[in-house]
């Protein structure tokens, strides 16, 4: 986890100085801290020095964004400050971290920030704090599905119970943790899991348990190819032979364990605590050979150097043993009683009762004193373990408690969610269905004043149709009826004419060859008249015009005037019908109110723009009743529909009447 | 030495170039011991109330005349017919532009008049013919007339009015569905009467077109 923290911080900060750099190129950053974690892998530098710079990047991060990005160098800084073991940093660092990661929402870092305070509260063996975090961290993973780090944080959490003597806690835990690394693969963490539950069934005293989980334990340590936990793995081993007073093969382990390469210089303390444990076993195997007590006594001064109380305790408490056992009374009671004042000192309360038992039986004098405070304090250990185990018990099942309000919670977010998800899909649909519906509405209103303008065009050419037929049928009959007659006039009487030669006759034969004229004159018109019918065109204009011509069977003289420049195809049929409708509803209102007598239509096109003028001679619209009114809105709405601008101007200037304008871009 | 009768004779036409034709002819053309007095009117109602005051031995009649108000005549038909009716010694010659046959057979068969020409066929001599053939021995028919009379000799027994109807609205582009409308038939009897038709013109198993062909070229419509 941590490690894949650090590699996403240096993938981002290069990314984030790079930026930052160009904009603040002057503005020196004391320190880069990209530089930063690199100098702190710098052995070179001392504590002192390194948690200065760990200073710096933190005021470096003080001037951040609160963004993902500052939240993951804070996690960084905080986690680097545990190391170096500055509490009052880390703390402070840590909180702002982890308030941090609340508030971006980042469970990851949250579990972090857990996991780091779990980790310092262990090494202020405030177990109860530790483990709380651990757990807290441990949830977040859960509920992440991240179960390598879960099941790394259950080990963590198993051997702080397996230290309070919560055996069976720890083993489920341990159990746990081993389900979820199995199918993981990772050998590290099952050995350790393994090797834990080795311990506590060393402790529970069922020792071939313990020796099989120490195995199974050791299988995984081969394949994790972790060598330098081999010498633990022998010792740990080793003791739980030693316990079963199997000595040959705890010695065996111990001395393959020291016989590790150079695990003297790599963990003294590892090497000191094999040399004592292999010492002891030798003690109790009652081995001549050994050189007894100076292999104690070396243990003893590797422990001693290395300022290790617990190895000191238990050095002297063998010690103590060892010339108890040579009947050196006086040398066993002072090694037990230095035992006891360290371990008292130390809080080791296993060893102080270790040395209590000791005692009890070297000084039979003070026996009944000593095995008085061996039970009070062994009472007492039993309570506040116990009490641990309560309140780790509490944290489980608040912890539980937190996660499933948390799951409510969660559900209830969803749940939201959805109905808000569901509500913003109603209203996109509802826009669509609207729009589609407007954009339908539109087309029918084109579709409804192209239909319009169809159906008055073809009455139009229906009535024209019928004028032409009518006037073909005038024409017919006039050349049939007329000309034929006439024709037939002429020639009866030139046919009687024909006979004679007189003067008289001649000047009445010239009458009708002039007849005869009149008659190819009356032809041509005829003709003219033809070819004028067959060449009627109705368009929108011929409309108008017919509009206009029904309007003169009244007292109201009207005209039209179109300015013939006017393509009326090119015009929108929407806007055409509009047009129509306003002129037609102008003439009803001039007919009705007006009291005109003249009234005049107009159409001019100035730009792109057309223009409609109905003016009129009559009183004008300064009393405007109701019913004017009515008129009046219905040519508003009209004009708003095709986007013209409708203007009402009282006494034009050639006359008091009115004058309606509506102007519209084509 | 022969005695000259007289006749009088109203010429009837809204035509006043037609008229004088009429009168160049009859006033230049010599009659075999007859004495024509003309006479001359342009409109229907005037036409009656000359025939109601004087003493006419001929009529002669154009048949279109221009619609006017308030006239009983629509048509010098009608006033032909009206002359028949009240006065049936007078001699109708009718004088028409009419090339249409339904109507030319309407008029025979409403006015059956003593004289008929066609207006286009007409010539100075036929004219005087004509009435020469009134007077003397009528009918007299031009042509034309003469053809349409043939034809309906030849169908004489098989076409009755209703016949030339139904022809005639075929012709118009009536739909047979709805000639009922028009003959005061039922459909049925209209489609067999169409079918009878048929039979006569020859064309049994033909479709209308050509029962109206062979109804066209006998004259009928």
């Amino acid at each position: 986890m941590k490690k894949n923290l650090k590699v996403i911080l240096l993938f981002l900060i290069p990314l984030f100085f790079s930026c930052d750099s160009k904009s603040k190129s002057d503005t020196s950053i004391p320190h880069n801290p990209h530089s930063i974690f690199e100098h702190l892998s710098n052995n070179n530098l001392d504590r002192h020095q390194k948690i200065e710079i760990l200073n710096d990047a933190y005021r470096t991060s003080s001037k951040m964004k609160s963004d993902s990005l500052k939240n993951s160098l804070l996690v960084e800084i905080s986690y680097q400050y545990l190391k170096y073991e500055d509490s009052l940093e880390f703390l402070r660092v840590n909180k702002e971290a982890n308030e941090l990661s609340i508030t971006l929402k980042d469970s990851s870092a949250i579990a972090a920030t857990f996991w780091d305070l779990g980790d310092y509260y262990d090494a202020k063996n405030k177990v109860d704090s530790a483990y709380f975090n651990y757990h807290s961290a441990q949830k977040i993973y859960e509920a992440n599905r991240d179960n390598f780090n879960s099941a790394r944080l259950l080990l963590t959490m198993a051997i702080i119970q397996k230290n309070i003597k919560d055996y069976t806690g720890s083993e489920v835990t341990t159990v746990q943790a081993i389900s979820l690394l199995k199918p993981l693969q990772k050998h590290k963490q099952l050995y350790s899991a393994y090797n834990n539950l080795g311990i506590i069934f060393n402790e529970l005293e069922e020792f071939d348990r313990a020796i099989f989980y120490h195995e199974i334990a050791w299988e995984q340590l081969i394949k994790s190819e972790s060598p330098e936990l081999i010498p633990l793995a022998l010792n740990n081993m080793g003791v739980v032979y030693s316990n079963q007073k199997n000595y040959k093969d705890a010695i065996q382990n111990f001395q393959q364990g020291l016989e590790h390469k150079n695990l003297y210089q790599s963990n003294p303390k590892l090497y000191a605590m094999l040399l004592d444990n292999l010492t002891y076993a030798k003690f109790k195997s009652k081995d001549a050979a050994a050189e007894l007590p100076d292999l104690f006594y070396k243990a003893l001064k590797i422990r001693d150097s290395l300022q290790i109380s617990s190895g000191i305790t238990t050095s002297k408490l063998h010690l103590a043993e060892y010339f108890l056992d040579k009947k050196d009374t006086l040398k066993g009671i002072e090694y037990a009683r230095q035992a006891k004042q360290l371990s008292s000192q130390s809080n080791n309360y296993k060893d102080f009762l270790s040395s209590l038992l000791i005692l009890l039986s070297a000084e039979k004098d003070s026996a009944l004193a000593y095995s008085q405070e061996y039970i009070r304090v062994n009472d007492s250990l039993q309570k506040g373990e116990r009490a641990i185990r309560n309140k780790f018990a509490r944290i489980r099942f608040e912890t539980d408690e937190y996660i499933s309000e948390t799951e409510r919670l969660n559900q209830r977010v969803i749940r939201i969610s959805i109905i808000a998800i569901g509500l913003i899909l109603i209203s996109v649909l509802l826009y669509i269905i609207k729009d589609q519906w407007s954009r339908n509405k539109l087309i029918k209103q084109k579709k409804a004043a192209n239909q319009e303008i169809y159906n008055l065009i073809l009455e139009q050419q229906r009535n024209f149709e019928e004028g032409r037929e009518k006037e073909k049928q005038h024409i017919s009959r006039e050349l049939h009826d007329g000309i034929l007659g006439k024709l037939l006039g002429v020639r009866l009487s030139l046919d009687s004419l024909n006979e004679e030669d007189t003067p008289a006759i001649k000047k009445k034969r010239f009458n009708y060859i002039e007849e005869i004229q009149n008659i190819a004159e009356e032809i041509r018109l005829i003709s003219h008249r033809l070819n004028k019918v067959s060449l009627v065109d109705v368009d929108f204009k011929t409309v108008l015009e017919e509009l206009i011509e029904k309007q003169n069977r009244g007292k109201i003289k009207f005209r039209l005037d179109v300015n013939p420049s006017i393509k009326w195809d090119s015009i929108d049929d929407d806007i055409k019908i509009n047009f129509y409708r306003i002129i037609q509803e102008a003439i009803n209102n001039i007919h009705k109110h007006s009291e005109s007598t003249e009234a005049l239509v107009q159409f001019a096109k100035i730009g792109n723009q057309l223009i409609l003028k109905i003016s009129d001679n009559g009183k004008g619209m300064g009393q405007m009743h109701t019913n004017w009114g009515i008129g009046l809105k219905n040519m508003k709405v009209r004009a708003k529909n095709i986007g013209g601008d409708l203007e009402i101007i009282q006494g034009n200037y050639r006359t008091q009447g009115s004058l309606i304008k509506l102007t519209v871009k084509l | 030495m022969d005695k000259i009768k007289e006749i009088n004779m109203l010429m009837v036409d809204d035509h006043h170039m037609i008229l004088e034709g009429y009168e160049n002819v009859l006033s230049r053309s010599k009659i075999k011991d007859i004495q024509l007095n003309i006479d001359k009117a342009d409109k229907c109602d005037l036409a009656w109330v000359k025939i109601g005051s004087g003493n006419y031995h001929i009529v002669m009649l154009d048949i279109n005349f221009p619609i006017s108000e308030g006239s009983k005549f629509l048509s010098g038909e009608d006033l032909g017919i009206k002359i028949k009716q009240e006065y049936p010694a007078i001699k109708v010659i009718v004088l028409t532009v009419l090339e249409d046959s339904f109507r030319l057979n309407n008029i025979l068969d409403n006015i059956n008049p003593d004289g008929f020409l066609l207006k286009g066929e007409v010539t100075a001599k036929k004219l005087i013919h004509c009435i020469e053939a009134v007077i003397t021995s009528p009918p007299y028919y031009g042509s034309r007339i003469s053809k349409l009379l043939h034809s309906r000799a030849t169908h004489k027994f098989s076409l009755d009015k209703t016949d030339r109807v139904i022809l005639y609205q075929l012709s118009l582009g009536t739909k047979t569905k709805d000639l009922p409308e028009h003959v005061n038939l039922s459909l049925r009897a209209v489609e067999d009467r169409k079918k009878k038709l048929k039979d006569i013109f020859g064309v049994k198993n033909e479709g209308n077109n050509a029962l109206l062909e062979k109804a066209r070229n006998s004259g009928y419509i």
